[in-house]
């Protein structure tokens, strides 16, 4: 089961966005699913997946597609602009490159090829907590690379495409 | 966009009063917060009963308001927090750096 919904990039329309999409997955999850635990995780990577498009977003719609099948959701949001500029890193053959780190997280971007990255993120140690004016104030990306099990970035060059792709299993 | 609810010796209870905590009033709470810190040099208890839903601009600010205050040696500690908005900060650790409370009454015995 696939829908796919276009969302205007205005933050006034976030809120009722983010409740049609909801509303589409609880109704189409199937029985004996640990739906609670599913819709958090899904609201909060849609809601950090609009807010994207409000704040970053250079054209005038962003299209999320959320697909419900077997033991999967996958959301994804698509939209043209100017690619991340990680993207420099996505056909490289090398380890993984880190975006940001503080006391709390170092998030990476893992080069997968055919111009896609994928984020990982780590726990750090906890060990300098007097370091908190380390912490980044941009939670976004980490907040869905933790919140999925497997969140990639993909631009296509040929109509200049970005597409981020976020999924959960159950 | 939040409310002054006690003004005590040595502590400011203020609540948020909007349901939505997201990237449309992120830059004002973090504002008016900031002002209360600066001229009141007092701890603050911030109260989340209404809050419904949060986001990472959101969060964002309450990590600057945070810094702030540590750099002025004074405390912010948050209350009052709903499930999901709960678990969004420990998901991404901010429980780590903030002390969180079920409530005002659980919050004072620690200040």
């Amino acid at each position: 089961m696939t829908r796919q919904f276009e969302f205007t990039n205005v933050s006034n329309s976030l809120t009722s966005a983010l409740k049609e999409m909801l509303e589409f997955i609880n109704d189409n999850l199937v029985e004996n699913v640990p739906a609670i635990g599913l819709l958090f995780k899904a609201k909060i990577i849609l809601t950090e997946l609009l807010t994207n498009a409000v704040k970053h977003s250079f054209s005038r719609r962003t299209l999320i597609d959320i697909t419900i099948a077997g033991n999967s959701i996958i959301l994804s949001k698509t939209d043209h602009g100017m690619p991340l500029s990680l993207i420099a890193y996505a056909n490289m053959a090398g380890p993984k490159i880190p975006i940001t780190n503080d006391i709390l997280h170092t998030l990476y971007a893992i080069p997968e090829g055919n111009d896609t990255i994928r984020f990982a993120c780590e726990e750090a140690t906890m060990d300098d907590l007097v370091a908190v004016e380390r912490i980044v104030e941009h939670f976004g990306l980490i907040i869905i690379t933790k919140a999925s099990d497997k969140f990639i970035y993909h631009y296509c060059e040929s109509i200049k495409t970005n597409i981020f792709t976020a999924s959960l299993t159950f | 966009m939040i409310k002054i609810i006690k003004d005590a010796p040595g502590h400011l209870l203020i609540e948020i009063e909007v349901t939505e905590a997201n990237l449309d009033n992120a830059e004002v709470f973090k504002s008016q917060v900031v002002e209360l810190l600066d001229r009141n040099k007092k701890n603050i208890v911030i109260d989340f009963n209404r809050v419904e839903y949060i986001d990472s601009s959101f969060l964002g600010a309450l990590v600057a308001i945070l810094k702030h205050a540590m750099a002025q040696k004074l405390e912010v500690i948050l209350t009052g927090m709903k499930r999901d908005v709960h678990d969004l900060l420990l998901l991404i650790r901010l429980d780590k750096v903030f002390k969180i409370y079920g409530n005002y009454d659980e919050a004072i015995i620690a200040l």
